[in-house]
């Protein structure tokens, strides 16, 4: 019987080739179609990014509409649970407030401080970077990829590779724009690659995104003598990203292997900050800034985009972003904070910054510490 | 009149799941408020596509399956084509099998929804991984796979409400 069955179905099959032809060349030509456009945004990136620019005005405002209802439906599960835990909440907040306060008379006499630095270096103001407040429409939505649609666009001032921002630090960096949206790529995402560096330890590396959580730290030197807790901040390198930028704290650190905590809280992110700062240089290919690159001769072309950093010299200002009250020394460089880090020569960089041979205003006795370390390894 | 009225009716049999398509896609994306959920957020494209090629092929033609995964690569950001060829596999898979998956149980359907999903996501997986040149890890595609195995039920049990509302009284 089963011999019989199976030249039945050949037969069944081979009976009327045409309409099996004509069931299945849609199908492949759809298929190859689809393949094609995945070769295609592989082989040219540019084309890819440039269709998603044009086409995230369409996608950005369904979402947005569909999503009004799940915003409101949080809204009111959080009012709810507001008042479950009110009691809570009100201390919780009052103890914040009173050291919200400590840290503003700190940040007061040190901005004091620094305009009378400044003054006698002769440095003029930094120049504040104007931001563009706007409103988170999606979420990543899958494995792929950890991005968010923002709803501006170029009609508002985003362009490509600024810097995104939440109330307590970096979220990411813009990487498509359309009119009236753009996408912001999350410091998560595992194209992700910014500049950093560990502000105890004046220690550069490069935060790079994995798609988990917690971004890793890659290209620290050997030597680092990083630890939990430590804060890390944008380095600036590149000229991608402003320094001195909140990031987050390394919470994790085993062997060669350094995790982040990002400062910014990705579960809540309703609005953000966009900084409408201007790249020192683009890459021409990718978003990801090129690690370690030295800034453009002259601290003129900084001043000027706004991320003008303090000449280094012999006398340098405790970092007016970052104020500590360990770190107030007064107009003196402060001393290293570790002992170890100090005895082989790993003082942290004045003003809090990495010291830039580029944006040096007066010549700084070169020593061999000033070498670049061997590198930790990128993973 | 009636002629009209005809026409309206077989527009609206098309249409209907095409929309939903657009419409469930742009969901996964919407704000949940949880970094964790949206990185496994199921595809709830991959059930109405397999749904409707099952029980109503021609609400579903090659075109619309096409076109709700390009849609769906537009709202990534990634490679354009991921999920327009993952969505039409589903299509012509599903078409090819479907006078046997139509004789079966409701639960051997979703079992054949389980395969052809664990299938279609190994194959995500490859294609991400050669695309962004990184193997990524694959529980979050595990998890994303068995939340989009877990959704087909509800999600069918609407489709049918759907289906039963444009066929059986239109």
């Amino acid at each position: 019987m089963q011999p019989v069955r199976r030249s039945g179905g050949r037969a069944a099959r081979t009976a009327n080739p045409e309409r099996g032809l004509a069931q299945r060349l849609p199908f492949a030509i759809f298929a190859a179609v689809s393949f094609g456009m995945l070769i295609v945004s592989k082989v040219y990136p540019t084309l890819n990014e440039r269709v998603q620019g044009v086409l995230i005005d369409v996608a950005a405002p369904v979402v947005d509409v569909l999503g009004e209802p799940v915003t409101v439906i949080r809204g009111v599960g959080g009012a709810v649970a507001d008042t479950l835990n009110g009691a809570e909440k009100v201390e919780k907040l009052r103890a914040e407030n009173e050291r919200l306060k400590r840290w503003r008379n700190v940040a007061m006499r040190l901005d004091g401080e620094n305009a009378q630095l400044r003054a006698l270096m002769r440095v003029s103001e930094e120049t504040g970077i104007p931001v563009i407040s706007t409103r988170v429409v999606s979420d990543p939505g899958g494995p792929f990829v950890r991005a968010i649609l923002l709803d501006a666009g170029v009609g508002k001032g985003i362009s490509k590779f600024q810097p995104v921002m939440d109330h307590s630090g970096v979220v990411g960096r813009i990487v498509t724009v359309g009119r009236q949206s753009s996408r912001a790529l999350l410091l998560t995402d595992l194209n992700s690659r910014i500049p950093v560096f560990i502000r105890r330890t004046g220690d550069r590396a490069i935060l790079v995104g994995d798609n988990g959580d917690r971004p890793k730290l890659a290209y620290l030197p050997m030597q680092s003598s990083a630890r939990v807790g430590d804060e890390v901040f944008t380095s600036g390198d590149g000229g991608i990203f402003p320094p001195k930028l909140p990031v987050g704290v390394v919470d994790f650190v085993d062997g060669p292997t350094v995790r982040v905590k990002l400062a910014a809280d990705l579960s809540r992110l309703d609005f953000v900050n966009v900084m409408a700062y201007v790249p020192l240089e683009k890459p021409e290919q990718s978003p990801v800034a090129q690690p370690l690159d030295p800034l453009p001769q002259g601290p003129s072309v900084a001043m000027e985009t706004g991320a003008a950093r303090l000449p280094v010299g012999p006398v340098a200002p405790a970092d007016p972003v970052l104020p500590s009250p360990p770190l107030i020394p007064g107009p003196r460089a402060p001393a290293p904070a570790d002992p170890a880090a100090a005895s082989a020569g790993q003082a942290p960089p004045p003003g809090g910054a990495p010291a830039q041979p580029a944006a040096q205003a007066e010549p700084v006795e070169e020593s061999p510490d000033e070498t670049p370390p061997p590198s930790r390894g990128g993973t | 009149m009636a002629a009209a009225l005809h026409r309206a009716v077989i527009a609206m049999r098309t249409g209907v799941p095409f929309v939903l398509g657009v419409l469930l896609a742009a969901l996964s994306f919407v704000p949940y408020g949880s970094p964790e959920f949206s990185v496994i957020m199921p595809s709830l494209t991959l059930p109405l596509v397999y749904y409707w090629t099952l029980y109503r092929p021609n609400a579903m033609p090659l075109a619309a399956a096409f076109t709700i995964g390009l849609w769906q690569d537009i709202l990534v950001g990634g490679p354009l084509g991921l999920m327009a060829l993952l969505l039409v596999v589903t299509r012509g898979v599903i078409e090819s099998q479907r006078q046997v998956l139509l004789t079966q149980p409701f639960a051997v359907g979703w079992l054949g929804f389980a395969l052809i999903s664990a299938v279609l996501t190994l194959l995500a997986w490859v294609l991400a991984g050669l695309w962004w040149d990184h193997a990524f890890s694959v529980w979050p595609f595990i998890a994303h796979w068995g939340l989009g195995t877990a959704a087909y039920v509800p999600l069918a049990m609407g489709f049918r409400q759907i289906d039963k509302l444009m066929y059986e009284q239109a």
